[in-house]
């Protein structure tokens, strides 16, 4: 029987020698170019398959034997160890196209999950864990901040504030929060008619939204939508969800993370601030039919600012992360 | 917060370039005297994507905790692939030792960022004195880690260079050339690579480095010139032709559209320069180094490597970022095909280092940061 063609090093000098590997009763035998050894098999180590890459065959005295006929050395060698039949199975995968097929459909379907399912529960699951105080922390300076790049002071008529006030309380307290919020009122031409809930929970409302308005029903059921991103934490599950997905990236991408930079972490950004919407909507819904205000207030509005917002190219227009308006209108009308 | 900005130079340099496997050994199975020894790469993209897909793959379903075993897998295929005179590397790397340091790096970020939310003042103290300090340490233990774990002919690499020369080349020289506009970058990079060079070693014997500093000035002082030179063509051309620049630079209708077309210009422009330094750097160097008394030979053509990058980079854009391997690989083919070593008494002769001197101090962490650090 003819043996197994290998290099042989000693490990002490750069040398190679051409030498047979046989099997000889439980013992590997290394025999050529001035070479005769004899080594019981379990006191070898043997590098897995990988590939065609050549694997190395180290003896416990330092010396090594490079080998490239790997299907000749697997039916050599006797039942590899449990680890060694892992790296067989990985090899097994790698090495078939088929397998490796697969393993990139479901590569793309665990990620796909993850991104849809598990950053967002990761985020809710966080920040349930953590006190109301980070959400203030959070909006700290927010407004400051908008007043100076955004904001001019409200037009809105003195005598209706204290009155939207009053019911906006009214509102906050049927809600159940555990924060006490609070309405500002504000100018602003570049966002147009909108209204934003601050994580500290502060609800800032547009004097174009105020403007567009056909009732003081309309305003409190923006209102209410905006008590729902309160109440859900959206602000700082957006902020969590932002820090995890890169962190997941770069966890499972690791030796490729290339990937990483390549990821379109944007369009994962709008798909979260869509979510984020209908929840917001559902939560004003049952907020609204508890205070006895018909919920169509909320879908009036929406279809008019959406409306007023079409093919305006503004700020605003940029900025409206909104899923379609459309979609949400049926979803709130549906009883 | 260094090591990750380290990490992120190099992952996205031109497309991830492979780490070619350390410097080099001689080999050659019957010992040939005063020989050409040529090196190749014998990995195809058909294996290597099927090793990168299932890396991914179990990556992912393990939440990262694999990562280290995928990337040992990927480095002993490329190691074991590639081939000087037609004996294989190895890479010795144990994946535990890999997750030890990235758990430990991650725990040494984890107090920084949660100290610098307490204590902002920290972030300073950070900045000029943690920063300068724990670079070179990172730099010579991730070079120690790296050498240690790569073999040849059964022979490790090693380093031993100074965490002291390692601050000035890896902090002074940057902060020099920074403080220069640039003048001293080049020389930086010169003394980076004699760094790289001549603390490494194959065995006991020693790599060289006989390159200067105007080797590297050379590329950039070309395209320098053919910058300035195309410049003053388009400048002339336009003139010649009688075409009144004015309201081309001042209509406002055209802004935009001049904006997109000297910014693709310009990045074009930035895109040929890297690859014709990068590529004419990577050949002087290598032709400047010595293993003992053998020499290196690197002939990188400059239009190949364009090809390369442009086609690897729309590939992998196209492909959403699958064609990765596809790309390592024929990027690792090429520049191994141009390389070789003349010896002047064959592969056989380097003696190994006793096994009693490689400590075992630190090398955790050098895994960590393991992630490319040059040559």
């Amino acid at each position: 029987v003819s043996g197994l063609r290998a290099l042989y090093f000693d490990g002490r000098t750069s040398a190679a020698g051409a030498v047979e590997i046989r099997l000889e009763a439980g013992a590997i035998v290394v025999q050529g170019a001035g070479v005769e050894r004899r080594w019981p098999l379990a006191a070898i180590t043997i590098a897995p398959r990988i590939g065609s890459a050549a694997r190395t065959i180290e003896f416990p005295d330092g010396a090594a034997c490079e080998v490239r006929d790997h299907d000749a050395l697997d039916r050599l060698l006797p039942a590899p160890s449990p680890a060694g039949r892992l790296h067989r199975a990985v090899h097994l995968l790698e090495s078939r196209l088929k397998f490796v097929a697969a393993a990139l459909a479901l590569t793309v379907l665990v990620g796909w999950a993850s991104i849809e399912y598990g950053v967002p529960w990761l985020a809710r699951e966080i920040a349930q864990a953590l006190p109301r105080e980070v959400d203030a922390a959070l909006g700290e300076g927010t407004l400051e901040g908008m007043d100076q790049l955004f904001f001019t002071r409200s037009q809105v008529a003195r005598g209706l504030r204290p009155r939207l006030r009053a019911r906006f309380a009214e509102l906050a307290r049927a809600a159940g929060l555990d924060v006490q919020p609070r309405l500002e009122f504000r100018a602003s031409p570049d966002f147009g008619a909108n209204a934003f809930a601050l994580p500290s929970g502060i609800v800032v409302v547009t004097d174009e939204l105020v403007a567009s308005a056909a009732s003081e029903e309309e305003l409190l059921a923006v209102l209410a939508h905006e008590l729902g991103h309160i109440h859900h934490r959206h602000a700082l599950r957006g902020v969590l969800q932002n820090a995890v997905t890169p962190f997941l990236l770069a966890a499972v991408t690791g030796d490729v993370s290339v990937l990483v930079g390549a990821m379109p972490t944007i369009l994962i950004d709008m798909k979260y601030s869509r979510l984020f919407e209908l929840e917001a909507d559902d939560f004003a819904v049952a907020l609204l039919d508890r205070q006895g205000i018909a919920r169509h207030h909320l879908a009036d509005i929406l279809a008019r600012i959406s409306s007023a917002e079409e093919g305006d190219e503004g700020l605003g227009h940029y900025l409206s992360s909104h899923p379609a308006t459309g979609e949400r209108i049926a979803r709130i009308n549906r009883p | 917060m260094e090591p990750q900005s380290a990490m992120a130079t190099t992952v996205l340099g031109p497309f991830a370039p492979v780490e070619i496997a350390p410097p080099v050994a001689r080999a050659a199975a019957p010992a040939a005297p005063a020989a050409l020894h040529r090196f190749a790469f014998a990995g195809t993209a058909r294996e290597y994507v099927g090793i990168w897909t299932v890396n991914l793959l179990l990556t992912v379903l393990t939440v990262g905790i694999y990562s280290p075993w995928a990337l040992v897998r990927a480095r002993r295929w490329f190691h074991g692939s590639t081939l000087l005179d037609g004996v294989a590397f190895g890479y010795h790397a144990r994946p535990t030792q890999i997750l030890k340091g990235r758990l430990i790096a991650l725990a040494a970020i984890a107090a920084y960022v949660v100290t610098v939310a307490l204590y902002p003042w920290f972030e300073l103290v950070g900045t000029l004195v943690i920063l300068p300090a724990v670079v070179p340490w990172i730099v010579v233990r991730a070079l120690r880690f790296r050498r240690r774990v790569a073999s040849h002919r059964h022979l490790r690499f090693g380093f031993t260079g100074t965490l002291r020369e390692a601050f000035e080349v890896y902090i002074v020289l940057l902060v020099t050339a920074i403080l220069t506009a640039g003048l001293l970058y080049p020389h930086a990079l010169y003394r980076r690579r004699r760094y790289l060079v001549e603390h490494s070693c194959f065995g006991q014997t020693g790599f060289r480095f006989d390159g200067r500093s105007s080797g590297f000035y050379g590329p950039f002082a070309r395209v320098l010139g053919a910058a300035i030179a195309f410049a003053a063509l388009v400048a002339g051309s336009v003139i010649a032709a009688g075409v009144d620049p004015w309201p081309l630079l001042t209509d406002a209708e055209t802004e935009s559209a001049r904006a997109v077309v000297s910014l693709t210009a310009l990045a074009a422009g930035l895109f040929l320069a890297y690859t014709y330094v990068s590529t004419r750097i990577e050949n002087y160097a290598w032709n400047h180094t010595r293993l003992g008394a053998d020499r290196f030979a690197m002939d990188l053509e400059f239009g190949r490597m364009l090809w390369l990058y442009v086609s690897n980079g729309l590939a992998i854009v196209a492909s959403v970022g699958l064609m990765i391997p596809w790309a390592q690989v024929r990027l690792a083919r090429y520049r191994l095909s141009r390389l070789s070593l003349r010896t002047v008494a064959g592969l056989d002769r380097h003696v190994a280092i006793g096994r009693e001197a490689v400590s075992a101090t630190g090398q955790e962490l050098g895994a960590a940061f393991d992630v490319d650090i040059g040559l």
